[in-house]
């Protein structure tokens, strides 16, 4: 697998103030931590962010590049990232330091790949998760795992367990769990719902009034009625 | 109203979405316009999520009545809608169709809102 090499430097700035300024001056604060290291503060470049936003947002193994010895050459995995709300910019990130030799639990997105035969039929691919949780080496992190949904007919579910995992790598979470799923077509909304309306408003009708048949027939016909113009109003 | 939104920022289940950028109070009837035009468009494909719910009543007092004796009665029911707000998330049709039905329903609506990826949300620093 690539590892992503991400620039960084030691920080000694802490205020909300100081944080700001640094955002503003087009850099990311950050914290690094890990099993056997102490948490410091550091700090990343905004444009690394954006040049490795594939390992930033999904735990790819990032090896840091910096002037202070105590941070150069330390393989971390992204832990947390923390976004503006409105921007989608980040504005904190949790660097968290792994060892090479163990194995670590992360998350690898899913790709879904070609045509589902459900959805051929008219049904929805419903997705249930897009990353999966795998237990591996640092090194053997997946970029991203392959979900073939060709043969998945409606109804059907693929679930974690059926996954082609790379080899060393194991599923961390339930293997049950359904991953991904096709749903039965939708119905036109629109038309539909008025005549159902009028139909249950009919029943409801003839029902009260067993006795008069006619009489329940023409109020289930006006209420169809009714039911249409208020569908159609309602356009 | 003040701040911006701290929930339901960011895309949990469809893959495109509809983010708001001013706060206002959405009523229940716009809600149900945005969503009709949306589905209209739609037609048979994708499914829709309603990330926002009219849960807060609004009230109003009637016409021509002397200031006093009383609050108003409850007139409708709106959801409070901050900047950053996702308001409706779609999956199952592609990108263009999309965009499109998620431009109609931001015409119903009284706010500027703009149209959110999943994977492609900015990384500024």
């Amino acid at each position: 697998m690539e590892t992503v090499e991400v620039i960084c430097d030691t920080r000694e700035t802490r205020t909300k103030g100081q944080l700001r300024a640094l955002r503003r001056a087009g850099r990311v604060p950050a914290i690094l931590y890990g099993a056997r290291t102490q948490a410091m503060p550091v700090v990343i470049s905004g444009t690394e962010l954006k040049a490795h936003s594939g390992a930033i947002t999904h735990q790819r193994l990032i090896r840091l590049r910096s002037e202070a010895a105590e941070l150069n050459d330390k393989y971390v995995i992204v832990k947390e990232l923390q976004r503006a709300p409105l921007s989608g910019a980040v504005i904190h990130a949790d660097l968290y330091e792994v060892d090479l030799k163990k194995r670590i639990t992360v998350a690898v997105p899913l790709r879904f790949t070609g045509r589902a035969q459900g959805v051929i039929d008219g049904g929805i691919l419903q997705p249930l998760q897009r990353e999966v949780e795998v237990e591996c080496l640092p090194l053997e992190i997946p970029e991203v795992i392959e979900v073939d949904v060709t043969p998945l007919g409606v109804h059907d579910v693929i679930q974690v367990s059926e996954l082609k995992l790379p080899e060393n790598v194991k599923v961390a979470s339930d293997s049950d769990y359904p991953v991904v799923t096709v749903l039965p077509p939708t119905v036109v909304e629109a038309p539909v719902a008025p005549a159902a309306e009028a139909q249950a408003e009919a029943e409801a009708g003839a029902a009260a009034a067993p006795a008069e048949g006619a009489a329940g027939e023409g109020a289930g016909g006006g209420a169809a009625e009714g039911g249409k113009e208020a569908g159609g109003g309602k356009n | 109203m003040r701040g911006v939104e701290c929930r339901a920022v960011q895309l949990d289940f469809g893959e495109f979405g509809l983010k708001a950028l001013e706060a206002t109070w959405l009523d229940a009837k716009t809600i149900e316009a945005a969503r009709i035009a949306m589905t209209r468009y739609m037609k048979r494909g994708g499914r829709v999520w309603i990330r926002i719910f009219p849960d807060k009543p609004y009230t109003k007092k009637p016409a021509e009545t002397r200031m006093g004796k009383g609050k108003g009665g409850v007139e409708g029911w709106v959801a409070v809608v901050r900047p950053g707000r996702i308001l409706f998330e779609i999956e199952g049709i592609d990108a263009p169709m999309a965009r499109e039905a998620l431009r109609l329903a931001a015409h119903k609506l009284p706010m500027r809102t703009t149209l959110v990826t999943r994977g492609e949300e900015a990384l500024a620093g």
